[in-house]
């Protein structure tokens, strides 16, 4: 038997160092890096670190044995090696001034191509559009940059190409369903062979390149991500009949502004500027498919197929929010977000002519239904249209449906932009303006009165609740509360006729008129009819109620006692910070509502 | 007698089993091997045609002659390689062509009849080449779907023969190398695109925005605590023992001033333990180590008696050791549980994969005052390129880089001429006033 010695098994041959690795594979750390990042192999922290180390213990990079191997078999490590060979000839053609040589050397770069490394780290396509998060974002950020000594032109030529490709994608299957302006920039969120996928889309505006950032890495990165991008939009437009280098339907119809561009620059723009439909390979559409019939449903859940009916029916209502929508935006609107959002949402959109390629009707046009404006004042105003800031339409897609434009009108102070993201969970503080989207979708408010709803914060937990108050008898302080509020109401609204431009005056304000209540009288030493005592059957059934749940409390054993006071304890805990919240909140409103009275 | 010519062949009865095993059947063993291996590859060759054996090799391999020396008298010289056309080398350009001013020499009827010969040739060419083009756009009119060039990476590959299927491939297909078991597996659970807070709207709600503030106001506290903490532990300590060594000498002069040294003493000397002497008196008599042996050998059979009365009598102990093992066992399965569970959350952490140690990226936000109401105003915060860079260290990608070391500047020495900082002096004076 052979004898054991120290470091010839488990992690000590597990590992090899980065600089082993180098050594063993004959690279540059350069290159090395690049072929890591583009096979998808990565660094590990071994448990074990003083086994790994043999002994010395220093935090070191460390790959797997085995996948520093895998890459050895690689075909790209030779180009590399070419590559390096190319460098050397070149450099030194160069130093000797040797123009003829330089024009040589330089025709025969090696190239190499990276599709056998994308389907080798994805092998199925929906692998690769699970992973299309990071090679979104990377791409559209490549797509915005200005080029400099380290971003080739070439590559945010290829970047934008891509990424306009993946928009007409995602606008013609309809796919997007979140959209979130960040101070860093702008969220979406779309859901592709029902994978959920969720980019960031930088803001357009002067760009300042990082000092602290490894160049070589990024484009790496987006070396390989315009690989697998290119690959993946070929893809997505085959299943969905398109042609994949995207063709317009109308592109025989010519600008004026094309004359100023090269043809090709010309179709490229117009393809970019996201207003047109693509063309399909399949003449004849077939759009309204019906859903299946199912005889038997699920036996646990008989609505079952009602159920996904209803809710294939709301998709589909989501996904032609702006159907029949004509959008303008004016000059100062973000156009390549606005844009395709609204035609993701089955809306159309169009600009001045003289700002930018691919306008399909101009302000004139009396059929618009809404003008994107974010100025204080529009001078020259259409009386057939409505004239709104941007955010509205962020807010209709978040909010799943079109909320009223009265709070975006120019130059009114804007609601807050909520994130989608968020998801509440029971028992969570939902703030006003939340609850206000959420009653809008669940059809509650009609979304008229949204100054109230803001205003009573507190008292707006549960609208049958009201009802049922109604009926019982009411303190003098909850009185004298509702008169105020109803006086602030109609405040309010005369302010509103006030600031309000003939378009607002279409719709039809519903407000409900509530008659005030006969004042009580004194009482006296009289005697009075009797009347049957009223049973307050929701009282009796909340006592109820909480009887059987202090007696079921009684029955817990004393092993879960423990467990359950602490879950009650925290319930608590999160319900007085919730009050907390709901109590600064009224004070906020209080306060308002005095500025407002005082401003006036 | 011996016969002679060709000897007769021996006769045999064949309807004998002993017979049999005479007649020579190699002739027909060898018929069979061959058929069943031709069939094991590929079929009988007598049953295929012409075409399913044989190909036409259309490419000439002309630097081979087959077993042919290269003749060496017909071998081009490496010398004069160098007169051989370079396909690289591009024609010279003499700007005019040599042809026109032939013609211009030429007589005015000549030339004219030159000219049309060639503006002629020059026209049917033309015309050649539309109708040609004209012909093409025609037919892909009628294919419209011809030319698309398929760029499917993942398309279905059931068609193919999978291995085992056609032996020729199996053996004749490079295999690609498989990854390692552990490649396709994600090196961190975190998102590439996180959720982002809601306090970070470009129009935040109250409540969100103070929420984020809170939180990297949190971030920035503890920042700070443990700078503090460093600051404690290093710069503050080492200031307290520089003055405690600075105490310590000054006590020691004064007391070297008021005593005078003393020698020291060899008691004192043994009990600093440095290196002490060893003394012949000290050595142990020849009875004395028996008797330790003995002691000691005593003491290690009193011990494994001992011992093996104990294990003797723990047969009576069955009880509490089955309890000792539950226990035991329970105590490992609530350490394995509670592997499970920080595994779990092991998957959302970041490795330290180097020398340096990960950093999350500053919390971007905007305060109150910088936030604006409108899209048209807003000013973006933070940037995705480092928020990308700082995801990949994040998900255990890219190792963090170590700290790019500042160049420090040279210092410069600082002089002002005599002349001038009179100047200055009065300009210094005057600003004060």
């Amino acid at each position: 038997m052979k004898r054991k010695r120290k470091y010839e098994s488990g992690a000590a041959t597990a590992f090899i160092t980065r600089n082993q690795a180098l050594r063993k594979l004959q690279l540059s750390l350069k290159d090395f890096r690049q072929l890591c990042i583009l096979k998808g192999i990565y660094p590990q922290e071994p448990q074990k670190l003083k086994q790994a180390t043999k002994g010395s213990g220093i935090t070191r990079t460390f790959y797997f044995v085995k996948d520093i191997n895998y890459l050895s078999h690689e075909p790209l490590i030779v180009k590399f090696r070419q590559t390096k060979r190319f460098m050397k000839r070149l450099t030194k053609a160069v130093h000797k001034k040797n123009d003829d040589a330089v024009a040589r050397i330089k025709a025969s770069r090696p190239k190499y191509k990276l599709d056998h490394i994308v389907k080798e780290r994805y092998p199925s396509f929906i692998d690769a559009v699970r992973d299309l998060d990071d090679c979104l974002t990377m791409c559209f950020l490549f797509a915005t940059l200005p080029t400099s000594f380290s971003v080739k032109n070439r590559s945010v030529q290829l970047c934008r190409r891509l990424t306009v490709e993946f928009q007409h994608f995602v606008i013609t299957s309809q796919a997007l369903r979140k959209v979130f302006i960040s101070i860093k920039g702008i969220y979406y969120q779309a859901e592709i062979m029902g994978q959920t996928i969720t980019w960031i889309v930088p803001h357009k505006v002067g760009y300042q390149q990082p000092s602290d950032i490894d160049f070589k890495i990024m484009r790496t990165f987006v070396d390989f991500y315009t690989t697998l991008l290119g690959f993946t939009n070929f893809r997505l437009y085959h299943s969905l009949n398109l042609h994949y280098p995207p063709q317009l339907q109308l592109a025989g119809e010519k600008d004026e502004t094309e004359t100023k561009c090269l043809k090709s620059e010309a179709t490229e723009e117009r393809l970019a500027a996201m207003t047109q439909t693509l063309k399909s390979m399949v003449t004849d559409n077939i759009e309204d498919a019906e859903v299946d019939e199912f005889p038997v449903g699920n036996p646990d859940d008989p609505d079952f197929i009602e159920k996904a009916k209803l809710e294939s029916e709301k998709l589909n209502q989501f996904q032609n929010l702006f159907k029949g929508k004509k959008f303008f935006l004016n000059r100062e609107i973000p156009r390549e977000s606005v844009t395709f959002i609204i035609r993701s949402f089955g809306g159309e959109v169009s600009w001045d002519k003289s700002l930018a390629v691919g306008a399909t009707y101009q302000e004139s046009d009396e059929s618009i239904t809404h003008q994107i404006v974010d100025r204080p004042s529009v001078e020259k105003q259409f009386l057939s249209r409505y004239y709104i800031q941007p955010q509205w339409i962020f807010d209709c897609v978040n909010s799943q449906m079109l909320i009223p434009v009265e709070d975006y009108f120019p130059g009114v102070e804007l609601p807050p932009h909520l994130s989608p993201f968020v998801k509440e969970k029971e028992g969570d503080y939902v703030p006003a303006e939340r609850k206000q989207q959420i009653r809008r979708q669940q059809g509650i408010d009609s979304g008229v009165e949204e100054d109230d709803g803001l205003m009573d914060d507190d008292d707006d937990d549960d609208d049958e609740d009201e009802e049922e108050e109604a009926v019982e008898e009411e303190d003098d302080d909850e009185e004298e509360e509702e008169e105020e509020e109803e006086e602030d109401d109609s405040d309010e609204n005369s302010d509103d006729e006030e600031e309000e431009t003939p378009k607002k005056s279409k719709k039809a304000v519903k407000k409900p008129v509530k008659t005030p209540k006969p004042a009580k009288k004194p009482k006296d030493m009289a005697v009075t009819p009797g009347s049957v005592e009223k049973v307050n059957l929701n009282r009796k059934v909340q006592q109820q109620e909480k009887e059987e749940k202090r007696l079921a409390e009684m029955m817990i054993p004393k092993k879960k006692k423990r467990l359950y006071q602490t879950i009650v304890k925290s319930q608590t805990r999160r319900d007085t910070k919730i009050q907390q919240l709901k109590e600064k909140r009224k004070v906020i409103n209080r306060r308002n509502k005095l500025a407002k009275a005082g401003g006036e | 007698m011996k016969s002679t010519g060709r000897p007769k062949p021996k006769k045999i009865s064949k309807h004998k089993k002993k017979g049999w095993k005479t007649i020579d059947s190699t002739a027909l063993e060898d018929f069979l091997d061959e058929r069943s291996f031709e069939e094991r590859t590929g079929g009988t060759i007598s049953d295929k045609s012409n075409s399913e054996l044989f190909f036409i090799d259309k490419q000439v391999d002309l630097t081979t002659t087959d077993g042919e020396k290269p003749n060496r008298r017909n071998k081009k010289l490496r010398c004069f390689s160098i007169l051989e056309p370079d396909p690289r080398i591009k024609a010279v350009n003499l700007g005019k062509s040599s042809k026109s001013q032939n013609i211009k020499r030429l007589h005015p009827d000549m030339k004219k009849r030159k000219i049309d010969k060639e503006e002629k040739l020059f026209e049917a060419e033309l015309n050649k080449f539309h109708t040609r083009n004209l012909r093409q756009r025609k037919y892909r009119k009628n294919a419209p779907n011809l030319l698309v060039k398929d760029y499917d990476l993942w398309k279905d590959l059931s068609d193919t023969p999978k291995e085992g299927e056609d032996h020729i491939l199996d053996v004749t297909i490079t295999k690609p190398v498989k990854p390692p078991k552990n490649h396709y597996k994600k090196p961190s659970a975190v998102p590439a695109v996180t959720d982002p807070h809601p306090g970070m709207s470009y129009n935040p709600t109250y409540g969100d925005h103070q929420n984020l503030l809170g939180k990297a106001l949190r971030v920035e506290l503890k920042k700070k605590k443990d700078e503090e903490k460093i600051q404690k532990e290093t710069v503050l300590k080492k200031i307290e023992v520089e003055e405690k060594v600075k105490n310590k000498e000054v006590k020691k002069d004064k007391d070297e001033t008021s005593e005078e040294d003393e020698e020291m003493s060899d008691e004192d000397l043994m009990s600093t333990g440095l290196n002490p002497a060893v003394r012949r008196e000290d050595k142990k008599s020849y009875k004395q180590k028996q008797h330790d042996w003995k002691v000691k050998i005593r003491a290690r059979q009193k011990n494994a008696l001992k011992s093996r009365r104990i294990r003797e009598s723990e047969v009576y102990r069955i009880k509490t050791f089955n309890k000792e093992f539950k226990e035991k066992e329970q105590i490992t399965k609530k350490r394995m549980k509670k592997k499970q569970r920080l595994e779990k959350r092991e998957v959302f952490k970041t490795k330290r994969l180097g020398h340096a140690k990960f950093e999350d990226a500053d919390i971007d936000l905007q305060l109150g005052k910088e936030l604006s109401g409108s899209l048209r105003k807003l000013k973006p915060e933070g940037n995705i390129m480092s928020d990308r860079y700082k995801s990949y260290q994040k998900r255990n990608i890219i190792p963090a880089p170590a700290g790019i070391q500042k160049r420090k500047l040279a210092h410069v020495k600082f002089y002002e001429k005599r002349g001038h900082r009179e100047i200055s002096e009065q300009d210094a004076a005057k600003n004060k006033k």
